[in-house]
């Protein structure tokens, strides 16, 4: 009886569709309303607040980053609620965006909602977008928003939107560039399985080629000038970007990815480039960016975690084909009088290796994100310190600017810092040596005067103490909460080196 | 009349319009060219009217020695092997910042008009438009407004080609051009050997060895001959990025690169070899960045091609047609501003011509005939002043020390370099500040370094001997 309530509510695609949107949605705000923000989301509200006093982005610390999300989320940045509401529907309309385009390759409606189901509640996905507004916030559902469009580009409307998003991704994230090599690659694709572009199509192509870099060139000229195409990799500290795959253990990122999307996604791909009989042209565009996300996470181009997010959303994608001729070749068998019952096993399917973990995963994040303790130390810090460099984890750095508004010695934008790899040793050196005055001569090169001492320093450094700070007239203990749960202590170098 | 002789001779018509049109095309592009120059030395005479580049002192010193004594031509000149070099020669006739850089701009926009006839002569259907993305390439700017003998080795290069084709196609004065074409070939080989070498494998590949023989084989002697002269050449070239648009001046734009390689892609039969040639010489130009201004010529000859094709083709879509034309002329205008702003402030400035200035009286006051240190591209301008560099040219052993001097955090070490070296003054300029570390973080030591200068962020320090 069930079963068959729930097949005609399948019926009605749209609201099933509407139903999915809106469990992500009140999901997202329910655990995003339960936790802080993530600390990379602090420079997204510093530049916001600028943006609303001055009109223009903030230019502290080197900080370069396309303003298009920060200039939105000004219009906000007053209400927490209200930035963390834009942020969740923002990143639940993948649930839409996902189905269409799913919708536009695979041509089959319940295959599509399959697939709007997965790439909506991927657990890292999910999960680490909760709490987090960063560029990404916008450039996600954008680039989707662009496949979506350019596979349209037959109707007037959707011309003029991937033309529009063609200047608008750009302004959004320096990830726009993998834009182009997957036309590339998409171009390529196609013409060697003998199938030809639109004209409408290759004209598309042609622009977005030209203005993507273009744009992006503009926007990045300092760094470009600076380290060249190097510019791509972020000048992030040899360190910081080993940990970017030490961090993750293949089971790991079969979980991030999702089993389901990871085993339905890459089936779908094989059986659209290595079958002759199965060429569905439109499916090579997300093929190609799948191949370029890929590429970019073994040349380590990319941030693992946002990379993945995205592998997973196309994957979940692709994955409608495969469903497609799953559901098709049930048809044929004798299973297909129990076609309620297939619909229901992929249904707990997707409960149990999605849904679950994307609400265990996003309940322990929200504990993760509890950055009450940071905020009190740092405004202590903005109200009684002098005006002077501030050291702590690098991931840290936005934090300190947006609630001290001291200058951090590193934050986690590296482009623009000379050298950012020397700073980031010293600063490794001066939480790791036992010697004082080696401590003190790096310190004063640096312009150092407070050093944070928190759970993120022991864990990026590996260290359970500073070694040097015995000596009280040198290092004093400036503020220190030990009793709570997130110990901080920041302290004062008084001493310069002669 | 037959309808088909009727449409060839239509089509010959509208083709014969199509290069009237080009031609007169062109001739704007030369004049704007033109005018792009004079706004560059307007803007740089309003900023103290400098010379551009430290080698435009290079050249300078050398000619001003061959004005002097005209046997000196077989010396090594500030620790560079010297070989006889035509521009030498002729800057040499009046050996003045005013004429060096006349006969600069001169050379340069010889160049575009010669280039402009050779893409005729090669029959291309509108050649502006490579003439257009030439005159809005960085190296046209390099030719132009930095002295360098560059501007006229490409000169004759492009002269020596057009004078052999001529000579293939012109039944009297044949031998003539064959004449004047193996002369031009044979100057070339005053100037470093690439640009011979790469005229001989140009000549392998298109040289038609069956109707000119005499032509083809002299010119492979002459090449072979001229390829041997300096070898060292290579030895002390300095290594430079290779996109102007990532602050290499002479380097190739990423527009350019773009449209070459769509020229390429559209006309593969007739460019495959060259292609292939320069994909070649791309390889050796990471190291050697002069070999990018042929790479350049090439690019810029098939992106005319790509621009050319894409004015001609029918889009289906009228906006993308509007604003791929857009973005393409606000990209090549984008490009000529940032480059005009850009060598309006080259090195050298007012402020490091006045910190020079300075520290050139000091010297003579001081009575010390000891080196200064500064980073390399300061080196000649330091000469020009008088005063002895410690880093003369990239290829110098000295680089190293004085890279080791500028990072090292530890003084007694940086004390030793400065000794043992006999350097007494420093010049830091301000590209050199942001780092604040390794030397620039030593000078804070009162009792070893005395600031004597200190202007706009350029400083002047002086060593203070133990002994």
């Amino acid at each position: 009886m069930e079963l068959k309530l729930a097949s005609k509510l399948f019926k009605n695609k749209l609201a099933v569709l509407w139903t999915i949107f809106a469990i992500t949605f009140l999901l997202r705000m329910y655990f995003s309303l339960n936790t802080d923000f993530t600390l990379d989301t602090y420079l997204t509200l510093n530049e916001a607040k600028t943006i609303m006093h001055t009109g223009f982005p903030l230019h502290e610390h080197n900080i370069v980053f396309p303003p298009a999300l920060y200039y939105l989320m000004a219009l906000f940045y007053k209400s927490d609620f209200l930035l963390k509401l834009i942020n969740a529907l923002l990143f639940s309309s993948i649930t839409f965006l996902a189905y269409f385009l799913a919708l536009d390759l695979s041509k089959n409606k319940n295959a599509s909602l399959f697939s709007a189901a997965m790439a909506s509640f991927l657990p890292a996905f999910f999960a680490k977008t909760i709490s987090s507004i960063t560029p990404y916030s916008l450039f996600i559902p954008l680039i989707f928003l662009f496949f979506l469009a350019f596979l349209k580009l037959k109707s007037e409307k959707y011309t003029y939107l991937a033309i529009a998003l063609a200047f608008t991704l750009p302004r959004t994230s320096l990830a726009a560039v993998f834009i182009v090599p997957t036309l590339v690659l998409y171009l390529i694709l196609i013409r060697l399985l003998n199938l030809h572009p639109e004209k409408k199509e290759a004209e598309m192509m042609l622009l977005s080629v030209f203005v993507i870099p273009w744009a992006t060139f503009i926007f990045f000229k300092k760094p470009f000038e600076m380290y060249g195409l190097a510019t791509i990799f972020g000048n992030v500290p040899h360190r910081i970007a080993d940990t970017y795959f030490s961090t993750i253990t293949l089971p790991e990122a079969i979980t991030t990815l999702g089993f389901l999307p990871l085993l339905f996604g890459v089936f779908a791909i094989y059986s659209k480039v290595f079958n002759p009989n199965e060429r569905e042209k439109s499916a090579y565009l997300l093929v190609s960016f799948v191949f370029v996300l890929a590429f970019s996470i073994w040349q380590k181009v990319m941030e693992l975690e946002f990379a993945l997010m995205m592998l997973g959303i196309s994957l979940s994608i692709l994955a409608s084909f495969s469903f497609r001729d799953f559901i098709s070749f049930v048809k044929q068998t004798k299973m297909s009088k129990e076609k309620e019952l297939i619909v229901a096993s992929f249904i707990f399917l997707l409960l149990l290796t999605l849904l679950i973990p994307s609400i265990s995963y996003a309940y322990s994040q929200s504990r993760i994100n509890n950055n009450e303790e940071l905020a009190k130390s740092l405004s202590w810090l903005g109200e009684n310190g002098r005006n002077a460099s501030v050291m702590s984890s690098p991931k840290e750095g936005f934090a300190i600017s947006y609630f001290s508004g001291k200058k951090p010695v590193l934050d986690n934008s590296f482009l623009l810092i000379q050298n950012s790899n020397a700073v980031y040793e010293d600063m490794f050196k001066i939480y790791t040596t036992p010697f004082e005055t080696e401590a003190l001569s790096l310190l004063n090169k640096h312009g150092i005067e407070y050093i944070i001492f928190d759970d993120a320093v022991r864990k990026e450094f590996g260290i359970s103490e500073i070694r040097y700070v015995g000596d009280k007239s040198c290092f004093s203990e400036a503020y220190n909460n030990k009793d709570r749960l997130n110990p901080i202590i920041i302290y004062d170098v008084r001493c310069k080196l002669r | 009349m037959n309808p088909r002789k009727k449409s060839e001779n239509d089509k010959l018509a509208n083709r014969n319009a199509r290069k009237r049109k080009a031609f007169i095309k062109g001739r704007y592009l030369i004049i704007l060219g033109a005018i792009i120059i004079a706004a560059m030395f307007f803007l740089r005479t309003n900023s103290g009217g400098l010379l551009f580049g430290n080698e435009a002192y290079y050249h300078l010193m050398v000619a001003e020695k061959i004005h002097d004594n005209p046997s000196i031509i077989i010396e090594n000149l500030y620790l560079r092997e010297y070989s006889i070099n035509p521009f030498h020669i002729i800057l040499a006739a009046y050996p003045k910042p005013v004429f060096a850089q006349f006969i600069s701009t001169i050379f340069a926009m010889l160049s575009a008009v010669l280039f402009y006839l050779l893409l005729k002569r090669l029959e291309y259907d509108d050649p502006s438009y490579s003439i257009m993305l030439l005159l809005s390439s960085t190296m046209f700017v390099y030719f132009a407004v930095f002295i360098n003998a560059d501007s006229l080795a490409a000169m004759i290069m492009i002269a020596a080609i057009l004078m052999y084709l001529k000579s293939k196609n012109q039944q009297n004065h044949g031998r003539k051009w064959s004449f004047a074409g193996i002369v031009a070939a044979s100057l070339l080989a005053f100037f470093p050997p690439f640009n011979i070498l790469f005229l001989l494998i140009l000549f392998l590949i298109y040289g038609d060895k069956k109707r000119e023989p005499r032509v083809f084989y002299s010119l492979i002697l002459f090449s072979i001959l001229s390829s041997l002269i300096s070898p060292q050449f290579y030895a002390q070239q300095e290594q430079h990025k290779i996109f102007s648009d990532f602050g290499s001046f002479g380097g190739i734009s990423v527009i350019v690169l773009l449209f070459g390689l769509a020229g390429i892609f559209l006309k593969w039969k007739e460019t495959k070899w060259m292609a292939l040639l320069f994909l070649a010489i791309s390889f050796i130009s990471l190291d050697y960045s002069n070999l990018n201004i042929y790479t350049n010529f090439f690019l810029i000859s098939t992106g005319g091609i790509a621009l050319s094709f894409l004015t001609r083709y029918n889009w289906a879509d009228k906006n993308i047609k509007n604003l791929m034309f857009l973005v393409i002329f606000s990209s090549i205008l984008f490009s000529t501003l940032s480059y005009i702003t850009f060598s309006k402030n080259a090195l050298p400035e007012k402020d490091t011509y006045d910190a020079l200035l300075y520290l050139s009286s000091q010297v003579r006051q001081d009575e010390i005939k000891d080196y200064v240190l500064s980073e390399d591209d300061k080196s000649m301008m330091i000469s020009y002043f008088g005063l002895a560099p410690f880093v003369q040219i990239s290829g110098d052993g000295n680089k190293k020390i004085a890279e080791e001097i500028f990072l090292s955090n530890n003084l007694e070490k940086t004390r030793k370099l400065l000794e043992i070296n006999d350097i007494s003054y420093i010049f830091i300029d301000t590209q050199m500040h942001p780092a604040d570390d390794g030397l620039l973080y030593l000078l804070r030591n009162k009792e070893n370094f005395e600031k004597i200068y200190d202007s706009n962020g350029m400083q002047v320090w002086r060593y203070l001997k133990l002994s």
